[in-house]
This record gives C-alpha cells, structure tokens and sequence, in this order.
C-alpha cells in the first residue's frame, strides 16, 4: 500500500468503520425479522425485513457520496489543493481514490449481499423462495428441471456472471461521478469558469445521458445476442440462462468498457496531457 | 555550493492572459531569495510551478537536476500565502498528514516549534488567529528537511511581532545547504536575512541581484529600489 493510499485509509476509516457498523447492524436485524417471520402470522416482520435492507443499502449511497466529496474536494477546494504539492504523481490522487472509494463500497455491498443470502436462508416463508439470497438454490432447481447438465455448476456460473455484472456496473457509475468532477475542473480551469457547480451539473447531465445511451446500446446488444442464441449451443438452449449470461456479459463489457475510458481521461486530465 | 534550481524560458498563461513571461535565473544552494512586485505581477504563479502544482510542459524548470514532478515534490516544502486547511482540522491531524507524505518532515522539532510559540496540537484550525495560523503553516513547511522552502506571502495580514516569530523559525530550522524562497509585500521585514532579490512586474524578470550588490553598487536600499522601480 503506498502513502497516499495510507493517508485515504486513514482520513477515511472512522467515518465509514460507523457506516460498516450500522449496515452489519441493520442487515443482522433483517437476519432476526426473518426468523421472527418463521413464527409470525403477520407479514410485519418480512416487511420490517425489507424495509431494514433498504436503510443498509442507504450506507452503500453513504459511502459513495463521502468518497465523491472527497474527489471534489481536492480539485475544487484549497486543502485540495495543497494534496497537490505531495510527492506523487498528480494522478495518484485519482488512483488512490477510486482505489479506496470502492474499496469501502464492496466491503458494504457484500455485507448486504450476505445478509439477504442468510436471512433467505433460514426464511421458510414461501414469498421469499425466489429472493435475491436464493438466487443460486433457485436457478440450480430450474436448470435441473430443464433437464441441464450440470445444473449447478451452470447455477454457480450464472451467478458468478451476474455478480461481476453488478460490480462493473457499480465501478462504472462511480467512475462516472469522478470523470465528471475532472472534466468540470477541466473545462472550469481552461475557461476561467467561477460557476464551479454550475459546469458540475451541466456535466453531470450529459453524463447521465451519456448512460441512458449506454444503458439502450446494451440492451440492444443483449438482446441480438438472445435473438441470436443458436450458436450458444453449448448452453443447451435454456431461456433464463442464456438470457441472464447473454445479458450479463454485455453489461460486463458495455460498462467496463466505458469506466475503463473514463477512468484513462480523467487520468490525463490530472496529468494536464489532454486540453478540452 | 552547487546550482540548485534552474529555470530556462518559463511561461505560462491563464486564458488570454500571460501570467509568466519568459522567466529565466538560477539558484544556488544555502541562498535566501526574495521575489518582489506589485499584485498581480506573477509572483506566486512562479512559487507555484517550482512547487509543481501548476504543470510545466516544457521542462522549463529543473530542481535538484531534475524536471518539477514528484521527485521534486519530495525535496521541494512549500507554504502557501494562506492557510489552506479545513476550520475543522486538527493540528495533529495535519503533522500526522505530512509524516505519512513526507520522509523529510520533523514531527519533534514540529512539535517544539507548537510549544515554543504557545499552539497545541489539539487545536483545531478554526480556533486559530490569523497570526498563529500563519506560524501554523510555517512551523509545518520549516519542520520538513528539504532542500528548497517555497514561502509564498508568509506575512500577509499578521502584526509584526508575529512577523518576528516567523523569521525566527525560518532562519532556526533551515539547513545550511538548502535554498529557501520567499515572497512578500512587506520588504522592510525580510532586507537585512535574504541574499539576493528578483523583481518581478507584470510577468518578467526584470532585477536578480544580490542584496549586497545592490546596497554596494547603487548605494540603494531594497526598499529604495523597489520603490524606485515599481512607483
């Protein structure tokens, strides 16, 4: 680990060490409203159960925003800009700072992720059989219904797919927040702009839209890939896995294609290589 | 003494506007230089890119034999002409900053200067006055060994005893060979400790020369000079 990344770890950890806290806290609450729900008639606990997961997905938001304010910080503020004067490389701090922000993110997604796997676990409420936590359980029953080969090797693959697809696509929206902030200190910088949050905003909406495009350009992909099954054969032409891996895959290279490019600009922004 | 800093043809331009015109001159080690002119003249762009915050494309400066970037950086203490941290900042939290970042920085002798001029290490930077935090960002800049201190208006807005103060810990804690760079207004303050001066009007170097020269030669004071100049 080098300084900087020490320093970000350090400045860092009390805060979102709270926030790890409460979402273990809430997400073993939705594990007790589960088994609560077990022995319950009433569908309070369940709903408690799904409104506690919610709240522990606010830690997840938390974070982010935390580790966004961080970036905006040390390009638009002068404590900032005194980071400048470190004996690293202007964009270490970008490194570092997406090094530490997801870092913190993942460590309190799988938190929750673990959570809704416990709590449908020991849930024997039949309205939670097809919860997110069963996903695996569910998708091996299906594939072996369907008469797959090993189904759940197949169950386990799709998952695996599904939840790197996740994370490439939470790396890409957190990207995407920190290659607008660069390129508003980019164009502010350029322009002599002293409306710092007015470019931030503008930017930030053709980010969004820039998004939106990806989001239509993936589902396109996904589905000509489905339309076009037939040379899948080696996933024997089941429908959900087909489509879940198809539509996974394409998500994983949309996404990570684009956080891949805007991670690239928004390192030679810092570098000051690039003038737009 | 050996050539410390060597800046070759430096610019540079904010929009339309030429910030740094052409400036070349050299440093050798163990001087105190003092760069003078009115606002607005370039002078803390200059201190800026020999601090390697604002980039240079052409290499136009070398410290130490090497090009500004982060090798520089780590031999390179720099002050800005304001205390730059957050009101919410605590003094220790900052030394704890610059002992992570900086292999060269000092925390006892840091710690010593805290004592010596009546500040705590848990104070925040808000409960600072404009004296004590001016003597903050001093004590942290004077606390690393480098080899090149970049003071950027280290007296701006304080009393001159505070003024005072600060001298003391800059002639204190620099070492012998290092080289240390200052800007200010108030030239009274700094005549008798630096050794040489560079005027600085809209963007060019227009005087370097050593005080004494300059006393000798001319029979002018610095003031008298600046005065003469600038008026």
């Amino acid at each position: 680990m080098n300084r900087l990344d020490r320093l970000e770890i350090k400045e860092t950890k009390k805060i979102m060490l709270l926030l790890i806290t409460l979402v273990a806290a809430y997400n073993l609450l939705a594990v007790l409203c589960s088994v609560l729900s077990n022995i319950s008639a009433s569908d309070a606990p369940f709903i408690m159960k799904v409104i506690l997961m919610m709240i522990s997905a606010l830690g997840v938001v938390c974070a982010a925003v935390i580790m966004i304010a961080r970036f905006y910080g040390i390009l638009f503020t002068d404590e900032g800009l005194m980071r400048f004067s470190y004996p690293v490389e202007k964009n270490a701090h970008l490194k570092t700072n997406v090094k530490c922000g997801l870092m913190w993110l993942f460590a309190m997604i799988t938190i929750i992720v673990a959570g809704l796997v416990i709590s449908d676990a020991v849930t024997k409420r039949e309205v939670e059989d097809w919860g997110a936590g069963n996903l695996y359980r569910n998708l091996a029953e299906h594939y072996a219904g369907n008469y797959l080969s090993a189904p759940s090797a197949k169950a386990l693959l799709t998952v695996i797919i599904c939840l790197i697809a996740l994370a490439v696509f939470v790396i890409n929206i957190y990207i995407s927040f920190i290659f607008t902030l660069t390129m508003s200190s980019r164009i502010c910088g350029k322009y002599n702009i002293l409306q710092k949050k007015g470019v931030i905003f503008i930017t930030g909406i053709v980010m969004f839209n820039i998004h939106l495009i990806t989001v239509e350009v993936m589902s396109r992909i996904g589905a000509a890939f489905y339309a076009n099954y037939d040379w899948l054969d080696l996933f024997e032409r089941d429908g959900v896995f087909v489509e879940l891996i198809d539509r996974s895959l394409a998500n994983i290279i949309v996404y990570g294609i684009t956080a891949i490019v805007m991670y690239r600009i928004s390192k030679t922004i810092l570098d000051k290589k690039l003038d737009i | 003494m050996s050539t410390i800093l060597e800046c070759k043809g430096l610019s540079h331009s904010y929009g339309q506007k030429k910030a740094l015109d052409d400036i070349s001159f050299t440093l050798e080690s163990g001087r105190i230089t003092g760069i003078f002119g009115p606002n607005g003249s370039g002078k803390t762009t200059l201190i800026k890119m020999l601090a390697g915050m604002i980039h240079d494309d052409k290499n136009a400066v070398t410290i130490c034999g090497y090009p500004v970037g982060a090798g520089t950086r780590a031999v390179v203490s720099y002050s800005p002409d304001r205390v730059m941290y957050k009101a919410d900042k605590q003094i220790s939290d900052i030394m704890d900053s610059y002992e992570i970042m900086f292999d060269d920085f000092d925390k006892n002798a840091a710690r010593q200067f805290l004592d010596e001029f009546g500040l705590d290490e848990k104070q925040h930077v808000g409960e600072l006055s404009k004296g004590s935090a001016a003597k903050l960002q001093i004590i942290l800049t004077m606390s690393r060994k480098a080899s090149l201190y970049l003071l950027d208006e280290p007296f701006s807005g304080i009393d001159p005893v505070a003024a005072e103060s600060i001298i003391r810990i800059m002639l204190k804690s620099i070492p012998d060979d290092s080289s240390l760079i200052l800007t200010t207004h108030q030239i009274s303050q700094v005549e008798q400790i630096i050794d040489e001066a560079m005027f600085i009007k809209d963007g060019r170097l227009i005087l370097h020369e050593p005080v004494e020269d300059m006393r000798d030669k001319n029979g002018k004071s610095l003031t008298d000079a600046y005065l003469e100049e600038f008026r």
